[in-house]
C-alpha cells in the first residue's frame, strides 16, 4: 500500500546538514499496522509528516498504492482524504475557535461537492461521533470544554470523516493519561478491524507499540535499524540499540533485569560508519564502516555487523 | 510545571462571556473612554437636533462672539457657532480616524498573513516594502503622501492608512508564524485544505485580538494625524468644519479670542485619550500575557 | 519520621469560586525511604509536593493539618525559614530541567556556587566539588561538562546536572516531581537508577511524583495511589501492585499494556478523571467503578488498614475483609 524507497531528508541549519531520515525503506501492506519506534530526535515523525505532506523528501520516493505521493517537491492527492493524521497534542491539535461539528466536518472542505455533501450529512457526523464516544449535544461545543481524552476522540472523528484508507498516528496517546489511553488505544484497535484500515503508529512508548502493531521499525538517527514482526523483535531483539531500548522498559513484577548501557563516545569516529557507533557498547572496528541489513528471520532484518 | 496547576488553570482561562465581564468590570478606565468615545459619537450624530446652527453658515455680524447662552463655544472669525462646527467636525475626524485604521488593519492582515504563512519570496518582498514604509518617520511621509495626493480629507485619510500599514503586517506575520506551527493549522494542511481557506478560517480568527488591540490604540493617533494633517492644510478644507483645520486657523486668535481653538482642542484631546483607554482595556482582556 | 504530613488540605481560589485540590491528606516519610506517589492528571499528586516546600501560588490556600519536618511544622515557619529550608535540607527536581538551569551561566559555576552556599567553602573548594558532583551523577568529562553552558547538554544531562544541584547539600530530602517524564525510555533507566544510587549512597529520602507504574516500581519501598485530590491506596510497593486493594489501583494496572501478555485487550477505565470543581459526595471514583453501590455514591470512604501496613478507601474492600 504504500512503498518508501531509499527516502532521505536533510535539514540545514547554518552551515550544519543533519540527515533527520537517512536512506529509508519501509512497504507498508493494506491491513497492517505499523510501528515507528525510537528516542526524539529519531527521524520517526519525520517520516509520518513526509507520508501526510507536511515535510518534503530531500532524496527518494514516496508511493500510495503505486503512485508516488510527492512529485518534484509538490505533494500529489490521488484523493484528498485517503489518508489522514492523528497528532500527538490534542491541545493544539483543534482550532479553540471552531465548534465540535465544524471541526470534525473540516476535511471535507478539501473534497468535490457532491461528496461533501454525501459525507457531511447530519446522520453520518452524528453516528460518527457516536462512534468514538462522543455525545451528540458536543456537536455545538468549544475544545477547551473537553478533556484531552475527548478532544483526541474528537480529532479521531474528524480523521474518519472522508473514509481513509489509511491513517498516521502520531504518538496519539502520548499526552493522555494511563486511563484514557486504554480507552483511545481500544477505540483505535476497534476502528481499524472495523473499517479495514492501515495504520502507521508512531511512538516512543514500547508497550504501546506491542499491544497496537503487527509489525516494527526500530529508529536510531535517522534510520532503520532493526524491522519485523512485534513478536521476533521483543522476543529476539538483534540490534543492540532494540537490545537496551527493551531492557530499559520498567517493568512491573519482575526485580531487577539485567540493564544494558549505552557507551561513552569512543576517541576514534568516521563519516561512514554505523549510526549507532558513538553508543555501542558492543563497537568493533569493523563498526567504523556502515553495515548491510541482513536477515534474522522471516521479515525480521537488522543493520549490524555483529551476531 | 505540574498537570495539577494546569487543569486548575483550565477552568479559569476559557474566555468566555462571564471573566470578560470580570475583567471589564473592574476596569473603570476603560468604562471612562467608553462612555467619553459614546458621549461624542451621540453628540456629533445628533448635531442637526443639539444645535439650530449650520457649521459652515457665514454670518460675520456675530465674529469673535464669546461664550454665552446663544453660543456656548463663542463663534469664529466668520461668525459660524463653534460648538456646531465641533459636533458636526466630530463626524469627520472619527469617522475619517476609524476608517483609517479599518482600512490599515484590513490591508495588513492580508499582507501579514500572507506573508507569515507562505515564507520565501512573496515574504521577502511583501517585508522589505514595509521596511520601506518604515524607514520614514511615520507623519512626515503621511504629510509628503497626503501633498502629493493633493489636500482633501480622504487622501489625508489615505496618507494614514498607507504609513500606519507596517505595523499591522508585522503583528499579522508574526501570530501567523506562530499559528503556522500550530497542529489545528498542520492538519489542515494534511486534509489538503486551500491554503487561503486556512488562512480565512484559521489564521485570521486565531491573529485577530492583538490586531484589535493594535487598532484601538491607534484611532486615537490616527484622529490627531488627521488633526494634524488639518492643521498643515493638508487635509480638511475649509469651509469643511474638522477639528485640525479649526485649530489650524483658531491658534491664531488664541490670545484675543481663547476659545476658538481651545474647544475643539478639548474635544481631539479627550477623543484621543479615550480610545487609549480603551485599547489599554482590551489589551488586558483580550492579551493572556498580561493576566495577572 | 523525617516527613510527616498530617490531615492537609488545599484550595485553590479561581475567578469562579474555589477548587478543593487536596483533602487530608496525610503520609509519612521516614529516613531513607523511597515513597513514590501515583496519580494521574488532577490526581493532587504535584500539589502534593508542591505544598511541602510552600510553592504553591498565592491563588493556594492550604487550610487545617500540619506538615512536619524534622519535628518542625513547615506551614508555621516564617517565610525566609522555608527558603532556608530548600535546597539545604529539601532538594527540588522538576520535569522540565532547562526551567532550573541558569540558561547563561556554565554549568561548573551554577553548581559551585550552590555548593558554596550551602557547605560554606572556599570558592576554589567549592568548584573542585562541583566537577565531584558531576562525577557522582556519572558525567563522563566532568570538567569538560562543567564548562558548558545548559543548552549544549542533551535532556538527560541537563536532568542529571539538576539531580546533581539538588543534592549538593546534600539534604534529608529530595523531591522529584515526574523526573523522567520528559526523557527518552532508555535515558530514564540511567536517572532512575542514579536516583536509588544517590538514596542509598547519602541515606537521603527520596518523594517521588510519577504517573507512570514502572518508575514506581523499580524505584520505590511504599506507594501511594491518588485520585481526585485523595490517598485512594497506601501500602508497600510490592503489595500495592501485585495484590491492589482499591478498585482504581486494579483498574489502573489492567489499564497498562502487558509485554507478557499483549494479545489481552486493555481495560479502559470508563469516563473521565474527575472533574474537581464537581466533588460527589460518597466516593469521588465511584462514577467510574465498576463494583461501586448505591452506599458509594452517597459516602465517602475513609482510609483503613486492610493488610498490615496496606491501607485503601474503599467501602467494598472493607466489606471483603468483614465476610
Amino acid at each position: 500500500m504504500i512503498d518508501i524507497h531509499q527516502v532521505r531528508k536533510t535539514f540545514k541549519t547554518g552551515a550544519m546538514k543533519i540527515d533527520a531520515v537517512k536512506d529509508t525503506n519501509l512497504s507498508i501492506q493494506q491491513g497492517e499496522t505499523v510501528g515507528l519506534v525510537g528516542e526524539s530526535g529519531s527521524g520517526k515523525s519525520t517520516l509520518g509528516k513526509m507520508l501526510s505532506g507536511l515535510e518534503t523528501p530531500t532524496d527518494g520516493m514516496i508511493a500510495y498504492k503505486g503512485i508516488e505521493l510527492w512529485k518534484k517537491k509538490k505533494f500529489k492527492r490521488l484523493r484528498p482524504g485517503e489518508i489522514q493524521t492523528v497528532f500527538q497534542d490534542p491541545q493544539s491539535s483543534l482550532d479553540p475557535r471552531m465548534r465540535v461539528k465544524d471541526i470534525i466536518l473540516e476535511p471535507l472542505l478539501a473534497l468535490n461537492s457532491k461528496e461533501r455533501k454525501e459525507k457531511g450529512k447530519m446522520e453520518r457526523l452524528i453516528y460518527l461521533m457516536k462512534r468514538v464516544g462522543l455525545k451528540e449535544d458536543h456537536m455545538n461545543r468549544y475544545p477547551h470544554e473537553f478533556s484531552g481524552g475527548q478532544r483526541q476522540r474528537i480529532a479521531i472523528a474528524r480523521a474518519l470523516i472522508t473514509d481513509p484508507q489509511f491513517m498516521i498516528l502520531d504518538e496519539p496517546t502520548s499526552a493522555l493519561d494511563i486511563s484514557v489511553q486504554a480507552q483511545v488505544l481500544n477505540l483505535l484497535k476497534e476502528l481499524k478491524r472495523e473499517k479495514n484500515l492501515t495504520y502507521i503508529f508512531i511512538s516512543h512508548n514500547m508497550s504501546v507499540i506491542r499491544y497496537m502493531c503487527d509489525r516494527v521499525a526500530v529508529m536510531y538517527k535517522g534510520k532503520i535499524v532493526e524491522i519485523g514482526p512485534v513478536q521476533s523483535i521483543f522476543q529476539n531483539p538483534k540490534h543492540p540499540y532494540t537490545k537496551i531500548l527493551l531492557s530499559s522498559l520498567p517493568s512491573l513484577f519482575e526485580e531487577t533485569k539485567e540493564k544494558i548501557n549505552f557507551s561513552h563516545p569512543p576517541s576514534l569516529s568516521s563519516e561512514s560508519a554505523c549510526v549507532f557507533y558513538q553508543k555501542c557498547p558492543l563497537r568493533q572496528e569493523i563498526c567504523l564502516k556502515e553495515p548491510c541489513y541482513q536477515p534474522a528471520s522471516e521479515n525480521h532484518t537488522f543493520s549490524c555487523h555483529l551476531q | 510545571m505540574s498537570a495539577e496547576i494546569q487543569t486548575v488553570k483550565q477552568i479559569e482561562k476559557p474566555i468566555t462571556i462571564h471573566p470578560v465581564w470580570y475583567k471589564l468590570k473592574n476596569n473603570k478606565m476603560t468604562w471612562i473612554g467608553f462612555v467619553i468615545i459614546f458621549v461624542i459619537i451621540l453628540t456629533s450624530l445628533l448635531a442637526p437636533v443639539l444645535t439650530s446652527y449650520d457649521p459652515t453658515k457665514i454670518y460675520i455680524v456675530e465674529k469673535f462672539q464669546g461664550p454665552s447662552g446663544k453660543h456656548w463655544f463663542g463663534t469664529d472669525e466668520v461668525g459660524r457657532d463653534i460648538l456646531s462646527r465641533i459636533l458636526y467636525g466630530g463626524r469627520l475626524s472619527l469617522g475619517m480616524g476609524v476608517l483609517a485604521i479599518l482600512i490599515t488593519a484590513a490591508i495588513g492582515i492580508v499582507l501579514g498573513t500572507i506573508s507569515g504563512f507562505f515564507g520565501g519570496y512573496i515574504d521577502q518582498i511583501i517585508m522589505r516594502i514595509m521596511d520601506m514604509i518604515l524607514a520614514f518617520p511615520t507623519l512626515i511621509l503621511a504629510m509628503a503622501l497626503a501633498a502629493a495626493l493633493g489636500p482633501s480629507l480622504q487622501n489625508a485619510m489615505l496618507a494614514i492608512a498607507i504609513v500606519k500599514i507596517p505595523v499591522y503586517v508585522r503583528l499579522a506575520r508574526s501570530e501567523t508564524l506562530v499559528l503556522r506551527e500550530k497542529l489545528f493549522v498542520k492538519s489542515a494542511i494534511t486534509f489538503g485544505i486551500h491554503p487561503v481557506r486556512i488562512i480565512l478560517k484559521h489564521i485570521v480568527p486565531n491573529s485577530l485580538s492583538p490586531v484589535i488591540i493594535q487598532a484601538t490604540l491607534d484611532i486615537g493617533d490616527a484622529i490627531l494625524m488627521i488633526a494634524t494633517l488639518g492643521f498643515l492644510g493638508l487635509g480638511a478644507q475649509p469651509p469643511t468644519p474638522e477639528w485640525g483645520a479649526m485649530i489650524s486657523i483658531g491658534w491664531k486668535y488664541l490670545l484675543d479670542f481663547w476659545w476658538y481653538p481651545t474647544f475643539p482642542g478639548i474635544f481631539l484631546f479627550m477623543s484621543s485619550c479615550a480610545f487609549n483607554l480603551i485599547g489599554d482595556g482590551i489589551r488586558d482582556i483580550l492579551d493572556p500575557k498580561s493576566n495577572s | 519520621m523525617l516527613l510527616e504530613m498530617k490531615d492537609v488540605s488545599v484550595e485553590f481560589t479561581g475567578m469562579r469560586g474555589s477548587v478543593q485540590v487536596l483533602k487530608n491528606i496525610s503520609l509519612n516519610i521516614s529516613k531513607g525511604e523511597i515513597l513514590g506517589i501515583v496519580g494521574e492528571s488532577g490526581s493532587g499528586k504535584s500539589v502534593t509536593a508542591l505544598s511541602i516546600l510552600r510553592l504553591l501560588g498565592n491563588n493556594a490556600k492550604t487550610s487545617n493539618g500540619e506538615i512536619l519536618f524534622n519535628g518542625t511544622d513547615l506551614l508555621k515557619i516564617r517565610t525566609k525559614e522555608i527558603q532556608a529550608l530548600r535546597g539545604k535540607k529539601i532538594g527540588m527536581v522538576f520535569q522540565e530541567p532547562m526551567t532550573a538551569l541558569h540558561p547563561t551561566m556554565k554549568i561548573g559555576r551554577q553548581l559551585a556556587e550552590v555548593i558554596e552556599r550551602h557547605r560554606a567553602v572556599s570558592k576554589k573548594a567549592a568548584f573542585r566539588l562541583a566537577v565531584q558532583a558531576l562525577k557522582d551523577v556519572h558525567i563522563h568529562d566532568p570538567e569538560l561538562v562543567a564548562a558548558k553552558y545548559p543548552f549544549e547538554l542533551s535532556g538527560g544531562m541537563r536532568q542529571r546536572i539538576v539531580i546533581a544541584l539538588a543534592m549538593a547539600a546534600p539534604p534529608d530530602l529530595l523531591i522529584a516531581d515526574e523526573p523522567t517524564t520528559a526523557l527518552d525510555v532508555t535515558i530514564q533507566a540511567e536517572i532512575l537508577n542514579l536516583i536509588k544510587e544517590l538514596n542509598n549512597k547519602n541515606d537521603t529520602s527520596v518523594l517521588i511524583i510519577t504517573h507512570d507504574m514502572g518508575v514506581i516500581s523499580q524505584l520505590c519501598q511504599r506507594t501511594l495511589v491518588m485520585y481526585g485530590g485523595e490517598i485512594v491506596e497506601s501500602g508497600s510497593t510490592n503489595g500495592v501492585l501485585k495484590n491492589p486493594k482499591h478498585p482504581y489501583t486494579k483498574a489502573l494496572l489492567n489499564a497498562l499494556p502487558d509485554l507478557a501478555d499483549p494479545a489481552q485487550p486493555l481495560q479502559a477505565i470508563p469516563g473521565e478523571i474527575m472533574d474537581l470543581r464537581h466533588r460527589p459526595n460518597g466516593c469521588s471514583f465511584a462514577a467510574r467503578c465498576s463494583i461501586a453501590g448505591e452506599y458509594c455514591r452517597t459516602h465517602q470512604p475513609a482510609l483503613v488498614e486492610i493488610l498490615p501496613q496496606h491501607y485503601t478507601a474503599c467501602w467494598k474492600g472493607e466489606k471483603e475483609q468483614n465476610d
